[in-house]
């Protein structure tokens, strides 16, 4: 039976960096797990909250019930199941959406809460998950992968822009844009 | 990007662009979720991998404040009146009241005071205001994102203004970020409706 103190929780924490330990420490209270899980995942959150809800209060709102539902449900998290970062992606999606059904029965004015009827919530929900989930795994590649893949794909940069930006040769920021694509869409099957 | 990749490549670079950038959360976010452990009354502990629904809306820290006064509030009286220009306010805002779809003629002035004794008045003048129908009246609110509280109803006069005031707790006012004014069925409601006559920002 392996039972862990609060103390030896925070030393193993200090040491460890995955989120599976991270939520398994949590599970047990530990408070300095769940602020560093927190400073790993926020953007993240309440990027896919605000992917749903559109509207930046109802995000940060959402986002604390998801962080909320992490902490009382960190217990329930089997990393034999599945990566931590699917599942907190799941936990963030289900308090977006829980929080725009309730945002839907109400009668509001409609500059509070605008209910975006333009989309279905539950096709922003899965878009929002599917950008989670690319956004873990685009923070998990090398840095020069990484670095690379941003200003292409976020920036909107040429790949000759990015070679002059990092001072490359053309042909390094090819191999890298390949090889980084190549990562992601692994690193994508794994955090499934 | 023009270097052809393949197609499954292709694939995962499309979403990359599809995902934008991350957005920054509000600094306040962190410090909200940090206190979730003092306010989490109870653990819930869940066998297997299964992600948790959050059915039930969970009190954060602020509202649980709110929920403490709660009993303080529902004795808190907000009666519209007449409002005489209060005096003895210790820290006065002014807010714009702009025209919405219900009253586009419509404006109005807020002035929100805190006074040193703890209570909050806010004083509303508005004109432009069509009559209501009958069975109909205003009402004002004031919200936040997933959270509205009536302040009270009220009456225009035959040329569209009234002048009104509410008063509550320097906390409560303290919560919320709009204030705005609804048309409702008469003797008000506990929702707001979406024909919104006037809006403004508290700051």
């Amino acid at each position: 039976m392996t039972r862990i103190s609060r103390q030896s929780a925070a030393t193993i924490v200090a040491t460890t960096t995955t989120s599976e330990r991270l939520l398994a420490h949590i599970a047990h209270g530990d408070r300095g797990a769940f602020a560093e899980l927190y400073d790993r995942y926020a953007n993240a959150v309440y990027g896919a909250c605000l992917r749903v809800l559109r509207e930046p209060h109802a995000a940060e709102d959402a986002a604390q019930e998801a962080f909320a539902a992490i902490w009382r449900h960190a217990g329930a998290f089997d990393a034999a199941r599945g990566a931590a970062g699917a599942w907190i992606g799941r936990v963030a999606r289900n308090a977006a959406l829980d929080a725009n059904r309730r945002r839907a029965l109400r009668a509001t004015a409609p500059e509070v809460d605008p209910v975006d009827d333009r989309e279905n919530p539950e096709d922003l929900a899965v878009a929002a998950d599917e950008a989670f989930r690319l956004r873990m795994a685009l923070d998990a590649l090398p840095e020069r992968e990484r670095t690379v893949l941003t200003l292409a794909y976020t920036d909107g940069l040429t790949q000759s822009e990015i070679a002059e930006r990092l001072d490359l040769p053309l042909g390094t920021v090819k191999t890298r844009t390949r090889s980084g694509l190549a990562r992601l869409a692994d690193q994508l099957e794994r955090v499934q | 990007m023009s270097e052809q990749l393949e197609p499954e490549l292709e694939r995962i670079a499309r979403k990359l662009a599809a995902a934008g950038p991350l957005p920054d959360a509000p600094a306040s976010l962190r410090e909200r979720t940090l206190a979730i452990p003092d306010a989490a009354a109870e653990t819930v502990q869940e066998t297997g991998n299964v992600v948790p629904i959050a059915r039930r809306a969970r009190r954060r820290p602020r509202t649980s404040i709110l929920a403490g006064i709660a009993a303080v509030a529902a004795a808190i009286v907000i009666v519209p009146t007449v409002v005489i220009l209060h005096g003895g306010s210790d820290n006065a805002e002014h807010v714009a009241l702009d025209p919405r779809g219900f009253a586009p003629k419509g404006s109005g002035s807020a002035s929100v005071a805190t006074h040193g004794d703890g209570s909050a008045t806010i004083a509303m003048r508005v004109w432009g205001l069509p009559t209501p129908s009958a069975g109909r009246t205003y009402e004002a609110w004031l919200g936040r994102a997933g959270d509205r509280r009536p302040l009270g109803t009220f009456s225009t006069k035959a040329d569209g203004t009234a002048n009104v005031s509410f008063t509550l707790t320097r906390r409560e006012l303290g919560a919320y970020k709009w204030l705005w004014v609804t048309n409702e069925p008469a003797g008000g409601s506990s929702q707001p409706s979406n024909r919104t006559a006037l809006w403004g920002s508290l700051t």
